[in-house]
């Protein structure tokens, strides 16, 4: 569990109201990488969903295009939420890094209680899969 | 003749008095040259950093690709790095494996072989490379490939006291 505070500070659920984010809260975990570690490998099932809190990572896609998210308030991982559920890029660290960690099975037991959460939700992983579209062809 | 008559007669004695010159010239060179290699040394690393740095002014360019308005936008703008001798060491090795990899380049490519070569800190560098500038992203439509910056003068920190570096 996580303060409500970290949540807001992420920048990620800017608009999600305090009981989402009380919600939200309660599924998260903050989790510490080390420079050089790995979160996810491509084509590995994607069971968690990650907010970037601190540090950089470097998203590298198979088409060897990669996305360098430094500080603060990026989505990764939403292929924990979208079928095939295989995260398509490798997520590595390139400094110490924290994310706030989420299961992709407790978020969609969320969505699946909160319409309007799973909205907002949903279409920010829209928004997130759009903008990375171009790096994965 | 025997002992030391036959030791004067065939001149033994000169022989053995050369004989030790030579041993004890010798062994002072020798002496000489162990002290001394440690200043010799410095000597030579100074000199190394010394090419490296005129190496470094201006970066020069490694792939001749017609330019882009965003690149000739780039050329305007002048930006000084500091990097330690030890950044400028590893801004050199990223910048001889990119020039085989090809401009522009995969960062994840990059890595891979900065790792395969035992680069000390590969990510962090990478990192401060893309943060300071060193490294950007070439966009249009070869978006998550990489270029290097070439309106960035590199600057060496020579002593401690200097700008700050990791």
């Amino acid at each position: 569990m996580i303060d409500i505070s970290e949540l807001k500070e992420s920048g990620y659920f800017s608009d999600f109201s305090d009981s989402d984010l009380a919600e939200l809260a309660v599924i998260g975990t903050a989790t510490h990488w080390q420079e050089g570690e790995i979160i996810f490998q491509q084509g590995s099932p994607a069971k968690n969903f990650f907010i970037l809190k601190k540090g950089t990572v470097l998203l590298c896609f198979p088409s060897g295009r990669s996305l360098h998210l430094k500080n603060g308030g990026h989505g990764i991982g939403w292929s924990s939420l979208v079928s095939p559920f295989r995260y398509t890029a490798t997520g590595i660290c390139l400094t110490d890094t924290t994310l706030i960690q989420f299961s992709g099975t407790e978020l969609y037991s969320l969505i699946r209680m909160n319409a309007d959460f799973g909205h907002k939700l949903m279409a920010k992983i829209a928004r997130t899969m759009e903008e990375r579209k171009k790096y994965r062809v | 003749m025997y002992g030391v008559d036959a030791i004067s007669a065939a001149n033994g004695w000169m022989i053995t008095v050369a004989g030790i010159s030579i041993v004890f010239s010798g062994l002072l060179v020798l002496c000489f040259f162990i002290s001394n290699m440690e200043k010799a040394i410095k000597l030579w690393d100074k000199q190394k950093e010394k090419v490296k740095h005129a190496k470094l002014k201006p970066v020069p360019e490694l792939v001749k690709s017609k330019k882009t308005r965003d690149d000739k936008k780039r050329a305007t703008v002048t930006k000084v790095v500091w990097l330690s001798p030890e950044q400028v060491e590893i801004y050199n090795y990223y910048r001889w494996i990119t020039e085989r990899l090809g401009e522009p380049f995969s960062l994840q490519r990059l890595l891979e072989h900065a790792e395969k070569r035992g680069i000390h800190r590969p990510h962090y560098h990478l990192d401060m490379f893309l943060q300071e500038g060193l490294i950007y992203d070439a966009g249009g439509d070869k978006i998550g490939f990489h270029r290097w910056a070439r309106d960035i003068r590199i600057e060496l920190i020579e002593d401690e006291s200097g700008k700050a570096a990791k």
